[in-house]
């Protein structure tokens, strides 16, 4: 070998063996590839040089150019740097004009005038091709046999250096993210109660288990004075900071308007026109809010979309509270909720939860299912713990072994049994027969279209007490048709005034209330009119008291009316 | 609740209204816009189909019965078809039963007007 071209090679691989430290201490992926690039073009004594690297997914080669973000990106086995990555053969081409191979297009576009080619593969230490590099124009001559051995090896420690970086860049990746929710965590639990509430003649439980990926659950207990307690469960959607932020926000506001306003349908809509406001990416939340009167044992419930409430009742039964179901909360502004009235009997246990619970996966993607939780809580010991504990038990044997996507939150709550305790041998203590009223509230403004919710809700009512589907239709005619009254004549159209309905069920008796603070009627006008007169406008109100048994309108209070309308239930069974 | 309309022709000089959903103070002014053009001029028929109509309160029947108004003013036919049970019920608590022409099917209205 010539002494200047031995002297060459080994100034070569000398510098090959500094770029390569070079090389590996770069780990950024960007700045290692203009690195390489440099460095390559230094060494090989070349005009310029590029870098292409495999995608495998696409089949595809892609390189950045070094000063823009133009992404140029070629099949693989198409041209010269396609042909190099397919069957890692080097490619050396003297003079690319005289070459069949050799596509002048590029060259047309950029006014560059290619010379000669060196184009060599990429390989990593498993032998596998996972870029080109492709040298243009040696300054002086052509490319030799000891410049492709070179750009070989360089080509070798520039894989490595890629493949190096890759993996720094997706460890880092992971640790970031690691630490993101390891932060949405640490706010989650900061917010989340640390403790139960402590109530003479009341029991309070819960179970939490967040989801891998940080779900959006929230549940809190807001004691509220004056022997109220308030209790709520709800479910962000979304996951990660972004949720945990926006839940913890919604927990301390709707903590303070549950302390200010006395009606739970108030706090829950005024939380909504909140939400409306500040929901960002179609953020919106579902939750159940109940305000327990700790005294009487009666509960207030507002469902926004939620899962309805399960009570296990003291005898063994299963009640759902499916009425007032109203949407989730940040979707619609000016929503009106609706408040259900029920009153717990001594033993009742109140089962609140989230879809995690439901939607829990075993590992052959089975769901758990509506059905189970029943099953479990129906047969569980009395406490409210024992009960939550078995259900979340259930839960989590179900769907060992299968990642957790959803939070898990569950609350159990039970009125204690009151009275004396039995005296052992000797009579049962006389027990008080409980007068259980079903009741449903609703505060709706004078629009029509609250109408469908006020239906919507009395049907519920009617549902839960084997009241013939007829009667059901001709109840809820009659008191569509007194609150389309008021609205056309107490309110003359007005769609911003006030409408209160109150449809309670007791033991004997199915009463509806619609007070209204508007005009009062003229009494001699709505006496029941002829049956020939056919009126457009359709039913009226000799209608609702063909229906009902005792209608009164009391004119009596400062403005407006309350209509109060009642009919026997004995009646509703047997059915007129 | 929502109320969908469709308007249709089913025949030269016919146009058939479609309800399907709740009719009830809300939604009614919907039922009733959608056949006032059709009350302008004289055709063969109306037709209302009421299968789909799961409740119709008093105002919903009053839009029905100012149509049946506006028919015979023109002398048009206004032809009601195959009303919901919910429907025929409400007509019968409002004894209307007997004031529209109501028939089984949209099929046996298309034969009547030919």
């Amino acid at each position: 070998m010539p002494a200047i071209t031995a002297n060459k090679k080994v100034k070569q691989f000398e510098a090959l063996l500094k770029i390569g430290q070079r090389l590996s201490s770069e780990m950024h992926l960007d700045r290692l590839l203009e690195l390489i690039l440099d460095e390559t073009t230094g060494v090989m004594d070349a005009d310029r040089s590029s870098l292409f690297l495999v995608d495998q997914a696409k089949k595809e080669l892609w390189s950045k150019i070094a000063q823009g973000t133009t992404e140029i990106r070629l099949p693989i086995g198409k041209g010269i740097a396609g042909a190099v990555a397919k069957t890692g053969e080097i490619i050396n081409i003297p003079d690319a004009y005289a070459d069949k191979r050799f596509n002048p297009e590029t060259d047309k576009r950029t006014g560059y005038r290619t010379r000669s080619i060196l184009c060599v593969p990429m390989k990593n230490p498993e032998g596998h091709i996972i870029g080109v590099i492709q040298v243009l124009n040696k300054k002086r001559g052509v490319f030799d046999a000891s410049d492709e051995e070179v750009l070989l090896a360089l080509a070798g420690q520039a894989a490595v250096a890629v493949e190096n970086a890759r993996y720094h860049e997706s460890a880092l990746a992971q640790e970031r993210l690691k630490k993101d929710l390891e932060f949405a965590r640490t706010i989650q639990e900061g917010f989340l109660p640390a403790s139960f509430p402590a109530v003479p003649g009341w029991e309070f439980a819960a179970q939490y288990r967040a989801a891998q990926e940080v779900g959006g659950d929230f549940y809190d207990f807001i004691p509220l004075g004056q022997g109220q307690m308030g209790v709520l469960i709800g479910d962000v959607s979304g996951k990660g900071v972004p949720a945990a932020l926006f839940m913890a926000r919604l927990m301390s506001d709707f903590r303070f308007y549950a302390t200010a306003l006395s009606s739970p349908g108030e706090v829950v809509g005024r939380m909504n026109s909140i939400l409306v406001e500040r929901s960002r990416r179609g953020m919106f939340v579902t939750l159940c809010y109940l305000l327990i009167d700790l005294a009487q044992g009666k509960i207030t419930v507002v469902n926004a979309g939620h899962l309805a409430p399960l009570i296990r009742q003291a005898d063994g039964k299963l009640l759902h509270l499916e009425g007032a179901a109203n949407t989730p909360l940040g979707i619609l502004a000016e929503q009106t909720f609706a408040e259900w009235h029920h009153p717990l009997g001594a033993g009742d246990v109140v089962i609140l939860m989230t879809d995690g619970i439901i939607e829990a996966m075993n590992r052959k993607g089975d769901l758990f299912g509506a059905k189970r939780i029943h099953r479990v809580a129906a047969a569980a010991a009395r406490s409210a713990e024992q009960t939550g504990k078995s259900i979340f038990a259930a839960v989590s044997r179900f769907s060992r072994g299968a990642p957790q996507h959803d939070d898990l939150t569950l609350i159990c709550l039970r009125r204690k049994q009151t009275g004396p305790p039995r005296k052992k041998g000797g009579k049962p203590a006389p027990s008080r027969t409980e007068k259980r009223e079903e009741k449903v509230s609703l505060r709706i403004q004078s629009d029509p279209r609250y109408l469908a919710l006020v239906r919507r809700n009395l049907e519920f009512l009617l549902a839960q007490d084997e009241v013939l589907d007829q009667e059901i239709q001709k109840i809820v005619l009659a008191v569509d048709e007194a609150a389309a009254n008021v609205i056309r004549y107490a309110y003359s159209g007005d769609t911003e005034q006030l409408m209160d309905f109150e449809f309670s069920l007791s033991p004997d008796w199915l009463t509806i209330a619609i007070r209204d603070y508007g005009q009062k009627p003229d009494l001699e006008k709505i006496k029941p009119r002829e049956l020939e007169e056919i009126r457009p406008g359709g039913l009226g109100t000799r209608f609702i008291r063909e229906v009902m048994d005792e209608v009164n309108y009391d004119i009596s209070p400062p403005s407006g009316t309350l209509l109060t309308m009642k009919k026997r239930r004995s009646l509703l069974k047997a059915g007129r | 609740m929502a109320l969908n309309l469709k308007v249709e022709e089913p025949g030269k000089g016919l146009v058939l209204v479609m309800a399907e959903g709740e009719v009830d103070l809300n939604s009614s002014p919907q039922l009733r816009q959608a056949m006032a053009p059709h009350l302008k001029k004289k055709m063969r028929g109306l037709i209302v189909d009421l299968s789909q109509v799961s409740y119709m309160d008093s105002s919903g029947i009053a839009t029905l019965v100012e149509a049946m108004q506006g028919c015979q003013k023109l002398g048009m036919a206004l032809r009601l078809a195959a009303p919901s049970t919910a429907v025929s019920e409400v007509f019968k608590m409002a004894h209307l039963e007997k004031i529209f022409e109501i028939r089984a099917s949209r099929e046996d209205v298309l034969k009547e007007l030919g």
